[in-house]
């Protein structure tokens, strides 16, 4: 069972931090296929959120085919994210290494890294690009 | 609901009731002494007579009664208090109930105030109502000697005895819980209640009691010699004013007194004074409510206190169910 | 859609001041509302009307279809109050106080009260009067929702709590919106609380009720416009602006935007739900001090 935070300050829909915590949980193998999500009543009891919320972010991750509703009976883990999904990208990891090795030449630290990371992610739109 | 009445109730109770045992264990004492010498100093056996004449040759057993007890028949004026003490006692879990506004708690918990109000006010008023039963009762009791020789309609012996002492009980009782729903705050209640009560006990009873209804008045006969009583009112009648009067039936104020006889010297002489109003021929009346007049006093009493309490009681249910919130 | 609540141009007056007046909104069931408002606003007063703790002075109120003082016997069942001073009765214990509880209700989950006192570490043999103000708050909160209410109203039920105790409080409170689908009205200072735990919003300004609908829909169409000085009349023919605030300089409005901000003039930014309830309660304070500016000119030409 997966424990969920809410960062306040973030700026980030309170139901999209579930989404993203839950992905993650799948990516890690925190979360295998069969796992039952915490109830909308276990999340609220301890995040102290509005119920509509985690019911939002499960609905999403429905669309996404990642999790199942049962009615009566919670919802289910159908598909996982980890591993071969992160092995296919061998690639993509390859040109990170190379880049990060760039960028450490160029005398950035691991803090200023992440800053550059997350300003890009940011100012990119989200969605597929064209 | 009862359950919580109770519980809310259950301290003052406590001391209320404690209060009482212990006034009870020494009313019961001292109504045991005194009954039993009623019988034994011969005086009860003195007063069974009913010729106005011969119980006034009971006087000089009286006067011994009273000397060995009068003390007692002045301590007795204190507990006037004790209806205002105990309907402060009944009244404040309420009282502090509105100060805290723990009401709020029971109005939004599915009882309605209506009901709320029937409850806790019925609960109170119907615990004055026995304990003025009560309190009534022992007093008769305990009064009884003093009452034999004295009568009911005095003072004291009316205000203890009768239906009035319950009346009392429901008006102080009324008055806190009036002064407690208006003014939310409880001691300030309490001091409020009292403050009103004090003057109008005390204004009823000697301003308005002795005339509820015309009083009769008797003048001392012209031969002056009486056996015992020189106006011929008795000992169980209650003498609300008396003076003297000239032959021709004018009252006498005190300065015309003083300027038919006038003091000789500087010091004054009740006896020199004595003779030159018989010299003069005044005679001495007295205005009086007979003693056969003492239930009708009491109802009218009682229904004064009752409709005085009926309002005060219909204000607080609308005090409470109207303007509280 | 049932409504929860539906006040129709409801008013209170104590003595001449209105302390609510011409108030018209409906609260759907199953939503968590928020009713935020500077102090004096009339928060505390609507929410006593909702309850039938006072009469309306105008207008009406229904709970459920049924009026809170008419069918008080109907009605009380089905709301949950916790009172800003959070009533209870000191002298008694808490064990005591859930029996009151119990007698009080047609229906009580006595298993319920008695788990959330066992879980938040309540002693049952404590006198009320004796609880810290968290404890405190959890007893009055257990003691509303042990009824299975409907319709949960809560009056700054946290102003007086630590961190810690707001957030146990808020966890019981939305367990049991969770568990029972119960509709909520609770009024607050603390915008970030609500922000996590209300769908639905109502803001009050002296004494009348300034927006009231869907949070959602409340918080993505607004934008803060910054421009240099320049009076709104451009802006205001196409979105709706809430708030404006002039410097010699610049101008900063709060806008509702009815589509996207083309005007090359106005730099666009987001704003934050803090911001713009704050934009509401102040246009409301300005109107009304506009408003009595006018009278006390009209007074002193006449």
């Amino acid at each position: 069972m997966i424990d969920l935070v809410l960062d306040g300050q973030s700026g980030v829909a309170a139901y999209l931090q579930i989404v993203h915590q839950v992905k993650q949980a799948l990516r890690l193998g925190l979360l295998s296929p069969g796992d039952q999500l915490p109830t909308a009543r276990e999340v609220v009891a301890s995040l102290a959120i509005n119920p509509n919320t985690v019911l939002k972010a499960y609905r999403e991750l429905e669309m996404e085919g990642l999790v199942a509703s049962r009615p009566g009976l919670g919802t289910f883990v159908l598909k996982s994210l980890a591993g071969p999904s992160l092995a296919s990208h061998a690639q993509l990891q390859a040109d990170l290494r190379r880049w990060l090795g760039s960028a450490r030449t160029a005398g950035l630290d691991e803090e200023s890294i992440h800053a550059l990371f997350t300003q890009t992610i940011r100012q990119q739109p989200k969605g597929r690009v064209a | 609901m009862i359950w919580l009445t109770w519980r809310l109730h259950r301290t003052e109770t406590l001391l209320g009731t404690a209060l009482l045992t212990i006034i009870g264990l020494f009313l019961t004492i001292t109504g045991l002494r005194m009954t039993s010498a009623y019988r034994e100093m011969g005086i009860a056996s003195c007063f069974t007579g009913t010729q106005a004449d011969t119980v006034f040759t009971c006087l000089p057993l009286s006067s011994a009664f009273f000397n060995r007890f009068g003390q007692l028949d002045s301590m007795v004026a204190w507990l006037n208090f004790l209806p205002v003490v105990l309907a402060m006692l009944l009244a404040t879990p309420l009282l502090n109930e509105f100060e805290h506004g723990s009401f709020r708690m029971t109005w939004t918990q599915s009882i309605t105030r209506a009901r709320w109000v029937a409850y806790r006010i019925g609960a109170v008023m119907v615990m004055a109502l026995l304990l003025g039963l009560l309190w009534r009762t022992v007093m008769t009791w305990w009064m009884g000697p003093f009452s034999a020789q004295r009568g009911r309609m005095e003072a004291d012996y009316f205000s203890f005895q009768g239906t009035v002492p319950i009346a009392y009980m429901l008006v102080s009782v009324a008055l806190v819980l009036a002064a407690g729903a208006i003014l939310r705050r409880t001691i300030p209640a309490l001091a409020a209640a009292l403050v009103v009560y004090l003057p109008l006990r005390l204004g009823i009873e000697f301003k308005l009691r002795p005339h509820y209804r015309e009083p009769l008045t008797a003048i001392e006969l012209a031969d002056g010699v009486r056996a015992g009583s020189t106006t011929g009112v008795g000992l169980h009648d209650w003498v609300v004013t008396s003076g003297w009067v000239d032959q021709l039936g004018n009252r006498l104020t005190e300065t015309d007194i003083l300027r038919l006889c006038p003091p000789d010297g500087g010091a004054p002489n009740p006896a020199g004074l004595d003779a030159c109003i018989r010299a003069r021929g005044l005679l001495r009346y007295e205005e009086y409510q007979p003693a056969d007049r003492f239930w009708q006093f009491q109802l009218i009493e009682t229904a004064i206190y009752l409709s005085l309490a009926a309002g005060l009681i219909a204000l607080t249910v609308w005090w409470i169910t109207r303007k509280l919130a | 859609m049932t409504l929860a609540l539906h006040a129709d141009h409801l008013g209170k007056r104590y003595g001449r001041t209105w302390a609510l007046r011409d108030c018209t909104l409906d609260l759907p069931a199953g939503r968590v509302a928020a009713l935020i408002g500077p102090n004096g606003a009339g928060q505390s007063t609507l929410l006593n009307l909702a309850v039938g703790l006072a009469d309306p002075s105008a207008g009406t109120v229904a709970v459920f279809g049924l009026s809170p003082r008419g069918d008080a016997a109907a009605v009380l069942p089905k709301i949950g109050f916790v009172g800003q001073d959070r009533p209870l009765y000191p002298g008694l214990t808490v064990a005591e106080t859930m029996r009151a509880g119990l007698m009080l209700n047609p229906r009580w989950d006595a298993d319920y009260a008695a788990d959330r006192m066992r879980r938040l570490g309540i002693p049952l043999d404590r006198k009320v009067g004796k609880l810290s103000g968290g404890q405190h708050s959890q007893v009055a909160l257990v003691m509303a929702l042990a009824k299975r209410p409907e319709l949960m109203i809560l009056d700054e039920p946290v102003a007086a709590l630590d961190p810690l105790a707001r957030r146990e409080f808020l966890q019981t409170l939305m367990e049991a919106v969770a568990a029972d689908g119960m509709t909520v009205l609770l009024s607050s200072h603390i915008v970030g609380d609500l922000e996590r735990i209300c769908d639905h919003l109502i803001l009050m300004a002296e004494g009348e009720v300034q927006f009231a609908g869907e949070l959602d829909r409340f918080g993505t169409s607004y934008r803060l416009l910054v421009g240099p000085r320049a009076e709104p009349a451009r802006v205001a023919r196409v979105h709706h602006v809430v708030h404006e605030r002039h410097t010699d300089r610049q101008t900063t409005l709060l806008v509702r935007a009815n589509g996207h901000v083309y005007d090359a003039c106005w730099d666009v930014r987001e704003v934050g739900f803090e911001e713009i309830v704050l934009g509401y309660l102040d246009r409301g304070r300005r109107d009304a001090a506009q408003a009595w500016d006018a009278r006390a000119r009209e007074e002193a030409s006449a």
